[in-house]
């Protein structure tokens, strides 16, 4: 996941350092409020054993092994806005000392393993484990799944920053001038990779890691898990469903900005009849299969609304959404609930 | 002296696995612990100040300004003979300069080898299409799940070139990055980022950390050294993932252990929590001197482009 030097043209390189700069200005006040005078060494020892995380090699089913980057255990360990800066450093010392990253796209290394990695995972961890005990089989269960959503979401976004290079950077005869693989071939080869094999240790390596410790020395995990939210200060689930119900509001935005763009639909989500218009016949197999299954509500809104105004279609985009975001909700509370009674049934292994 | 037990006997162990496959994860760990710790040694020890060469003794500023300042115009530039002038440029810089190259090549890692595995995929006609150079075999045409497959896998005059100018471009940007860390030492590099203004705390935590990075690595090889030591057979896939977790929780221990004991080291030493850097050397006229030489060269390179 280290991108070296040459692989990201200057606009990628600039646009990522726009978006780290703040970043890392907020990080730093963060720990500074947080950590006070232990900050230093702290930090330091956090960027060094990130540093030498990657250096442990974990035994997987095969006969081969692998390392893990160590971004969410090190969010899990000590907090998001920590795991910033350590592993911010880490990747600096990594890129100017060691050669392994390069300087150029520092931040948009920063920006995949610093940032996107361990907020994703650390959210997905307090998703799961908040309320836990620290010895809790919760914990390192959702520690493991961090570390898996944490490890794609990064590798996701270095897959688009490959990429997008030969669109946003090429010569007058429309040759590549940095990555020159397109979208449909990075995105494929990074993230299959990282989904089937890579995913897996980092989530092995973070789960166990966590399971250990939860064991050993429960109250080193505390770094990473604060206490109930301080009295006057919104709840995090009261966070997740404010930005939810922001996003559903702003759904009809899909339906509204094309339509005035004249955009065309996207490519590839052909219905039959539009298939039949392009390439002149539906093909059986797709005839066949379109058959099998009527969705109760085609393009997010009753059937017979393919008529209706923008603005019904935007009520009916919204309640889609709505009920969307509520299936899902009761899914992941149903899967929780679930964890939480086997955990009372019985001890963790 | 009783008879040996079976499990001992060559050739009659019930174990599944021979022993060096059984051993293989953790020797492969200590194998790769012990390389990292012996470059860790050369790039971050006090051996590059030995060197006399004139690029280790000019102003950190004036090495982070100037080699910098090449390394972004390499990013900027697209033509094959400035690529290939700016790389020439870099090894040149080195070997006149007097640095360390040994330091140079262990800092380049294995970028150029991946760079080329990475890059050997777009001279082809399935990434870059052009007139066909070498037909490396007949597909067929057809599609492959959601790829539609050309009549033949070939290289194309295209794909060389955007090859090229890839690999090219990676190298020449590695080689000036890895110029800048062979150039001096650690804390040198960290004094010249402060002193263009790049934040105090930043450059101190930086600084801290390479301090301490050997001695956790060091801790890391002692864990498994310790279990490699005590284990004579294989134990599964399970229970050494189990070992390599623990080995990673027992080095977060030490890490926590060891930021209690600097940091109370640092109070008891009168440490407020304000952070404090060394203050830059002063420019003298060979450091005016490199960065207008680097100049020069970025607004040749620039030029030819």
């Amino acid at each position: 996941m280290h991108i070296p030097d040459g692989y990201l043209g200057p606009q990628t390189c600039l646009a990522a350092f726009g978006i780290m700069a703040p970043v890392w200005a907020w990080a730093s006040r963060k720990v500074r409020n947080t950590l006070r005078l232990r900050q230093v060494p702290l930090m330091a020892l956090g960027a060094a054993f990130t540093f030498v995380v990657m250096m442990f090699n974990v035994p997987i089913p095969g006969g081969t092994t692998g390392h893990a980057v160590g971004a969410v255990l090190v969010s899990v360990l000590l907090g998001p806005w920590a795991a910033v800066v350590a592993v911010t450093v880490a990747l600096a010392v990594q890129a100017l000392i060691f050669g392994d990253g390069g300087i150029t796209v520092f931040a948009a290394n920063c920006l995949n393993m610093a940032v996107i990695m361990p907020f994703a995972g650390w959210w997905t961890f307090r998703l799961i484990a908040a309320g836990s005990p620290a010895s809790s089989q919760r914990r390192w269960v959702a520690a493991a799944l961090g570390g898996y959503v944490g490890l794609n979401a990064g590798a996701l976004s270095a897959a688009l920053m490959f990429g997008i290079q030969p669109a946003l950077a090429h010569d007058a005869a429309g040759r590549a001038l940095y990555c020159p693989f397109a979208l449909d071939v990075a995105l494929p080869a990074m993230v299959l990779e990282h989904l089937l094999v890579f995913g897996v240790v980092e989530a092995l390596v973070t789960g166990l890691v966590v399971a250990y410790l939860s064991r050993s020395e429960p109250a080193l995990l505390e770094g990473g898990m604060p206490a109930a939210a301080p009295r006057g200060r919104m709840p995090l689930w009261k966070k997740l469903a404010l930005g939810l119900g922001i996003l559903v509001l702003l759904a009809p935005l899909g339906l509204v900005l094309p339509a005035k763009l004249g955009a065309s639909e996207a490519w590839g989500e052909w219905g039959g009849e539009r298939v039949r218009e392009l390439a002149g016949y539906i093909p059986a197999g797709m005839r066949k299969v379109e058959a099998l299954w009527r969705a109760p509500m085609p393009d997010y809104a009753p059937m017979g609304s393919e008529e209706a105004t923008l603005p019904v279609l935007s009520f009916w985009y919204v309640l889609s959404g709505l009920l969307g975001a509520a299936m899902v909700t009761g899914l992941l509370i149903a899967a929780r609930r679930l964890i939480t009674r086997r955990e009372a049934d019985g001890p963790a292994p | 002296m009783g008879p040996l037990p079976d499990w001992m006997v060559i050739g009659r162990s019930e174990l599944p696995l021979p022993l060096q496959q059984r051993r293989g994860a953790w020797s492969l760990a200590r194998k790769g612990l012990g390389e990292i710790i012996g470059k860790a040694a050369i790039l971050l020890g006090p051996g590059v100040n030995d060197s006399h060469g004139w690029l280790t003794r000019l102003d950190a500023r004036a090495k982070v300004l100037g080699i910098l300042g090449l390394l972004l115009t390499t990013t900027w530039v697209r033509g094959i003979l400035t690529l290939l002038f700016s790389l020439c440029a870099a090894w040149a810089l080195a070997l006149i300069g007097g640095v360390n190259v040994r330091r140079m090549a262990l800092a380049l890692l294995a970028v150029p080898l991946f760079t080329l595995a990475l890059a050997a995929p777009a001279a082809l006609n399935l990434v870059t299409e052009g007139t066909p150079l070498w037909i490396l075999c007949h597909l067929g045409g057809g599609t492959w799940g959601p790829w539609h497959l050309p009549e033949y896998l070939a290289i194309t005059d295209r794909g060389v070139f955007v090859a090229m100018r890839f690999t090219l471009r990676s190298l020449a940007c590695v080689s000036f990055g890895a110029l800048l860390a062979a150039s001096g030492s650690p804390q040198d590099l960290l004094r010249g980022l402060r002193g263009l203004g790049v934040p105090a705390a930043f450059v101190m935590v930086a600084g801290m950390m390479a301090r301490y990075l050997s001695l956790l690595l060091e801790s890391a090889e002692q864990i498994h050294l310790a279990k490699l030591s005590r284990s004579i057979g294989g134990v599964g896939v399970r229970l050494e993932q189990g070992w390599a977790a623990a080995g990673i929780g027992e080095l977060y221990r030490r890490s926590r252990r060891l930021a209690e004991e600097v940091t109370e080291a640092m109070v008891s030493r009168g440490y407020t929590g304000e952070t404090r850097t060394m203050a830059a050397q002063r420019w003298c006229g060979r450091d005016i001197l490199f960065v207008s030489a680097c100049a020069a060269l970025v607004t040749f390179l620039l030029g030819i482009d």
